[in-house]
């Protein structure tokens, strides 16, 4: 009896940990993560090295398309800018405005589905037709409509852009309320007198943030690839604001023997995208419970 | 579905009613007077009450007019059908290869799971699904346009200049297919019936390909289905890199013109062309899965 309780029982690690355990074995997701890193790291360090408006923003006609040099080392573009400072600035518009969009659709997008998925009924039908109704607009169309009707700064963009992303999180949070609402424990908060609110965003919400972490994940890199098409035909983040989109647009007319002006920000793109997607996916592993080991 | 795309309507109709700029003013030039640009007005019908203005709008909809242009002066409807055969057969031809080239590539890389082909498909899917398509266009276009001048770089009237366009709008879509079919047939070919029916002695073969790929094929339907409004939105940028007279075209360049009527019939004809889309899947789940069909039909006797 003695024996049995001062036996040490392991500490039970918290679930958070678990996942990270998880998804420090894979090893794409972790390169991804330190590209990423890399990549936010670099547009936080940029004002010491560089002068925004000096170095990305203003004309400078004597050094345009200059091929890579030990002094620019990816070139410059058709206005004389270095390629590789405007990268990094082009690092910041994108990361913001995908950051905040993806922000904006969770909270608004993760409100309707919770409030949809919780009570149901009449309410839950109306929630469900409308982001039928959105879902039905092609994400980008919508984007260019609303950029269309208004001014294109960081907010609208960032606006544009969640609310063609809402109804998929309103969606993904509704499915995964709807597959815990029913169980016991949320019956017992109920009976000891928990209100509806504290019910969801501590007891139903918490057990369904693996869906939501992961698509969050994947919605920035969709919302940055959307931004930046945007940019790209005009509608977006407007020069001389630095953007991948917009500097690739810029650099169409230049392309015939400077092919480095579409490497530079179709790479960062590229890599950008994959990291959130391969994040993503990484995170969907470790939360799998099927997949524990 | 048509409730669904009278709101569709209403709120593209809502939020192109914001555009700043007064038409009129573009129309007549600066030297108009003051009662002639309210004639004009007067005439376009943009002094009405906004719901009288959608009213009007949705009625002449379904004879077929999609309301003045405010550039040229005649009917959107001509314009945009003019441009829709166009972004039809680019969508259509897209995803007709995105699909026959997707379920096999998924399905393989999910047979040979980690080997060598497995990795080759898997990064080639997520570079498409990552890449941007404006971007990838612009490469081909680098490669095969100007490097080696197999192909033209912008629209000429030849199937020719459909290939570049279709590969880079199809390479998207492909990428999504194959990530999907990869882990559905992963997940199927794994699961308790696909073991039962190789202890039966099935042939690997029809394990594979009977059992397994029946069931692994509907998550790769519905994923095509939902990207094909992706799939048109991005239309918009292939057009403009490909230069062709699609509608992904013609609304960039009536948005430049602040021609609000054709804009708006362009996200019109695309979002009902998705409602469309949208419906055409569920009906196909109902085709391929037995099990949602007796769905639908236990719903109807209710």
């Amino acid at each position: 009896m003695n024996a049995a309780n001062t036996r040490k029982i392991p500490k039970k690690k918290s679930q958070a940990y678990e996942i990270w355990r998880r998804f420090k074995k894979n090893k794409t997701a972790m390169a991804a993560l330190i590209v990423l890193s890399l990549i936010i790291l670099s547009t936080l360090c940029a004002d010491f090295i560089w002068d925004y408006q000096k170095d990305a923003c203003s004309i400078n006609i004597k050094n345009r398309l200059q091929h890579p040099s030990w002094e620019h080392p990816l070139g410059t573009d058709e206005l004389g800018r270095d390629m590789l400072c405007r990268l990094v600035y082009g690092a910041r518009a994108s990361l913001t405005v995908g950051i905040l969009g993806t922000s904006f659709a969770l909270l608004v997008g993760g409100t309707l589905g919770a409030i949809g998925g919780y009570y149901g009924g009449k309410l839950d039908n109306l929630i469900m037709r409308c982001t039928d109704v959105l879902l039905a607009i092609p994400g980008l169309l919508l984007c260019i409509a609303i950029m269309s009707a208004f001014k294109s700064n960081v907010f609208y963009i960032s606006l544009s852009l969640g609310i063609s992303y809402i109804s998929k999180f309103t969606r993904i949070v509704r499915s995964s309320i709807l597959s815990v609402r029913d169980q016991e424990y949320v019956e017992a908060a109920r009976a000891i007198g928990a209100s509806d609110f504290s019910i969801i965003t501590k007891h139903v919400l918490m057990n369904c943030m693996a869906p939501i972490f992961v698509q969050y994940a994947l919605a920035i890199g969709s919302r940055i690839l959307s931004v930046s098409t945007l940019s790209y035909i005009g509608m977006g983040i407007q020069a001389p604001t630095p953007d991948w989109g917009n500097m690739l647009s810029g650099a169409r007319a230049f392309i015939r023997g400077n092919t480095y002006l579409v490497m530079g920000p179709g790479v960062a793109l590229l890599l950008t995208i994959s990291s959130f997607n391969l994040i993503g996916d990484g995170l969907r592993d470790a939360m799998d419970p099927r997949l524990k080991k | 579905m048509i409730p669904v795309v009278i709101a569709v309507i209403f709120l593209v109709y809502g939020i192109m009613h914001m555009t700043p700029g007064d038409p009129v003013a573009v129309m007549l030039g600066a030297d108009a007077t003051p009662e002639l640009i309210q004639e004009t007005r007067e005439a376009l019908g943009i002094t009405d009450p906004f719901l009288v203005q959608f009213a009007n709008y949705v009625k002449n909809l379904f004879t077929g007019h999609f309301g003045t242009s405010w550039y040229t002066g005649r009917d959107v409807s001509e314009r945009l059908f003019a441009a829709i055969p166009y972004t039809i057969k680019l969508s259509l031809l897209a995803m007709l290869v995105a699909l026959v080239l997707s379920i096999p590539m998924g399905v393989l890389a999910a047979v040979k799971h980690n080997s060598l082909g497995d990795y080759t498909i898997s990064i080639f899917a997520m570079i498409g699904v990552s890449a941007p398509t404006f971007w990838v266009g612009t490469m081909l276009m680098l490669l095969c346009s100007l490097g080696w001048g197999i192909l033209p770089s912008a629209y000429d009237g030849t199937w020719k200049s459909y290939v570049l366009p279709t590969i880079t709008q199809g390479f998207n879509m492909l990428a999504s297919v194959t990530r999907t079919q990869r882990s559905s047939m992963l997940e199927v070919l794994s699961a308790d019936y696909i073991r039962t029916a190789r202890a039966k002695g099935v042939s690997n073969f029809s394990a594979t390909y009977k059992h397994a790929l029946r069931n692994a094929i509907i998550p790769s339907i519905t994923v095509a289905g939902l990207n094909f409004g992706t799939l048109i939105g991005g239309a918009v940028a292939i057009e403009t890199v490909f230069a062709i007279p699609g509608v992904g075209r013609l609304m960039i360049d009536s948005i430049k013109l602040h021609d609000t009527p054709t804009v708006i019939g362009c996200m019109v004809f695309v979002s009902v062309m998705v409602s469309v889309i949208n419906l055409l899947v569920d009906l196909l789940y109902a085709l391929i899965d037995p099990r949602i069909k007796a769905q639908y039909l236990k719903g109807g006797k209710k």
